[in-house]
């Protein structure tokens, strides 16, 4: 702890100190910090509980944007015309891509799998898979 | 031989790993960063720990120890903040230049000194506490002046070992006098 205000160091000295502590030893550290530090294994824990709470916040952090990804997507994937069209219509779209498309799956071919309420999702792979447009036309 | 870099998960799972000696390492250097100051060298160590996991940065190659590469994380967040810093000092300065219309001679040429006060006192701190270690002045006086330390150890043909030696007392008096103060 400073008792006596904080000073910074010029930049020069301050890497130079930086690297004797990286260069030395595991020992000398160790000795070191206990002139530094009253409880130098309570030290290493505080800081290592920092180090883990910075890991958790990035996860936290990672978790949050692959949501608002997720989100993003399925926002943009509503904003599609061809989610617009009547049932019959989306039906009709879909067996133009699959009767089209050579690189669909055998399962995706599968006419008899797709119930009325598949028909959307369907609809969102075939235009990110980049089959149809945001329309519902195939694309060349 | 071409060398991988860590993925984040390899990245995580160092830094969950590190062992004590390292951790006390990280907060040696962070501390020496902020000036002592304690919550700002902490920050510091989460600050670069999330760096590190966003992957914004150069990635860590899988040969780097680790600390080497939140060293260098934690380096250029301090000088990107100090610039920053002076960057904010010198439009708050131009700002009052543009909202007085005074005499803006005087003042114009105020912020670069009123900024490098901060380091030009721990400068002369640093030479005041070392005039009696002849050699760790001298080697204050040449880092300053930007010599290598190839170029120190040339000039004053000093051998590597002494030139740790002189390094590992100028980082010791150092901790000494922010922890308790200056020598009387």
């Amino acid at each position: 702890m400073n008792k006596h205000g904080h000073h910074k160091l010029p930049k020069v000295i301050a890497d130079e100190i930086a690297k004797d502590i990286l260069e030395a030893s595991d020992q000398e550290i160790l000795e070191v910090s206990k002139d530094i530090y009253t409880d130098v294994d309570g030290e290493a824990e505080k800081i290592k509980a920092l180090i883990m709470s910075a890991v958790l916040n990035s996860n936290k952090e990672k978790l949050k944007l692959a949501q608002k990804e997720l989100q993003d997507r399925q926002l943009k994937n509503n904003q599609l015309g061809v989610l617009k069209l009547n049932i019959k219509t989306k039906k009709d779209v879909i067996k133009r891509a699959k009767d089209a498309s050579s690189s669909l799956t055998l399962a995706a071919r599968n006419n008899e799998a797709i119930t009325d309420s598949d028909t959307d999702s369907y609809l969102m792979d075939l235009f990110e898979l980049g089959v149809i447009d945001e329309d519902g036309n195939l694309k060349k | 031989m071409t060398t991988r870099n860590l993925t984040r998960e390899e990245l995580e799972e160092g830094i969950k790993s590190l062992e004590q000696s390292d951790i006390l390492r990280l907060k040696g250097i962070a501390t020496t960063f902020t000036g002592g100051h304690e919550h700002e060298a902490e920050d510091l160590i989460s600050e670069a720990i999330c760096r590190v996991l966003e992957g914004k940065r150069e990635s860590c190659s899988e040969n780097m120890p680790l600390v080497y590469f939140l060293y260098g994380i934690m380096r250029s967040i301090t000088y990107d903040k100090r610039k920053e810093y002076k960057r904010q000092i010198k439009l708050a300065s131009d700002l009052k230049i543009e909202a007085d219309h005074s005499e803006s001679a005087n003042i114009d040429n105020a912020h670069p000194q009123e900024t490098d006060l901060i380091f030009a006192e721990g400068l002369k701190k640093l030479e005041n506490l070392f005039s009696e270690d002849e050699d760790v002045f001298l080697l204050i006086c040449y880092l300053v002046d930007e010599y290598s330390p190839a170029e120190i150890q040339n000039k004053e043909g000093w051998t590597q070992t002494h030139y740790n030696s002189v390094r590992r007392r100028l980082r010791r008096q150092w901790n000494q006098y922010r922890d308790n103060g200056e020598r009387e």
